[in-house]
């Protein structure tokens, strides 16, 4: 996958200057890191596939983002 | 290459459960999420309760799998990034949209353009679609596992 940004200038002008620091304070990635994954047992994985399988997830988010507009997928 | 995941993806990530070709384009990408995606992850993992929750049903498991789950929750592993809102309110706020875009959006929105990166989701947002189409930041719907 590849972006091809098509910014107004003024919005260029307020990325550029975010980029260079977001870089100073090193919360820009080199590139492709680590899987988180590992440390995690067959049990936990199963654990967490089921909750999402089963739409539990969905309905604890679905509680959470209720009352909070600027949580909610639009 | 960069990408963009939300909740849904976020927690998969976690927990090495992505397959096919998202698990081949998280491998070959510098991975980001929001604090918007990341909080309702957090959230939802910490506050359910009952047999439903994710704590119901690790319950039963051995206390150090279940610290293992806990501290990726509570610590978002190094090698998935997260920028801050030093640096995307101001993009988030300069963001022309047709229509106004909520906290989440706008700030998918403005970290994909920040980091140059495509945006890739389990759960649609017409709204954020159609914000990424008129910036042609490329936004994918990828199909359950």
């Amino acid at each position: 996958m590849a972006t091809t940004l098509n910014l107004d200038p003024e919005l260029q002008s307020v990325v550029d200057r975010a980029r260079v620091l977001a870089r100073e304070r090193g919360e820009l990635l080199d590139g492709p890191g680590t899987p988180p994954s590992d440390g995690l047992s067959p049990a936990i994985r199963a654990a967490v596939a089921d909750w999402l399988d089963s739409g539990d997830y969905d309905r604890a988010v679905a509680e959470i983002v209720a009352d909070d507009p600027d949580l909610q997928t639009q | 290459m960069a990408l963009v995941i939300d909740d849904h993806l976020l927690l998969e990530h976690l927990v090495g459960r992505l397959s096919g070709w998202t698990a081949q384009q998280v491998r070959d990408s510098a991975v980001y999420t929001t604090a918007s995606w990341y909080y309702r992850v957090a959230n939802a993992a910490v506050h359910g309760s009952g047999s439903g929750s994710l704590s119901g049903r690790i319950a039963s498991l051995p206390d150090e799998e279940q610290r293992a789950l806990r501290s990726k929750i509570a610590s978002l592993p190094g090698s998935i990034g997260l920028v801050g809102p030093r640096t995307l309110v101001p993009i988030m706020v300069a963001l022309r949209t047709t229509r106004r875009l909520n906290y989440l959006s706008a700030e998918a929105l403005a970290l994909a353009v920040t980091a140059e990166a495509s945006i890739i989701v389990r759960t649609d947002s017409p709204l954020l679609r159609d914000a990424c189409a008129a910036l042609h930041v490329e936004y994918r719907l990828v199909d359950a596992s």
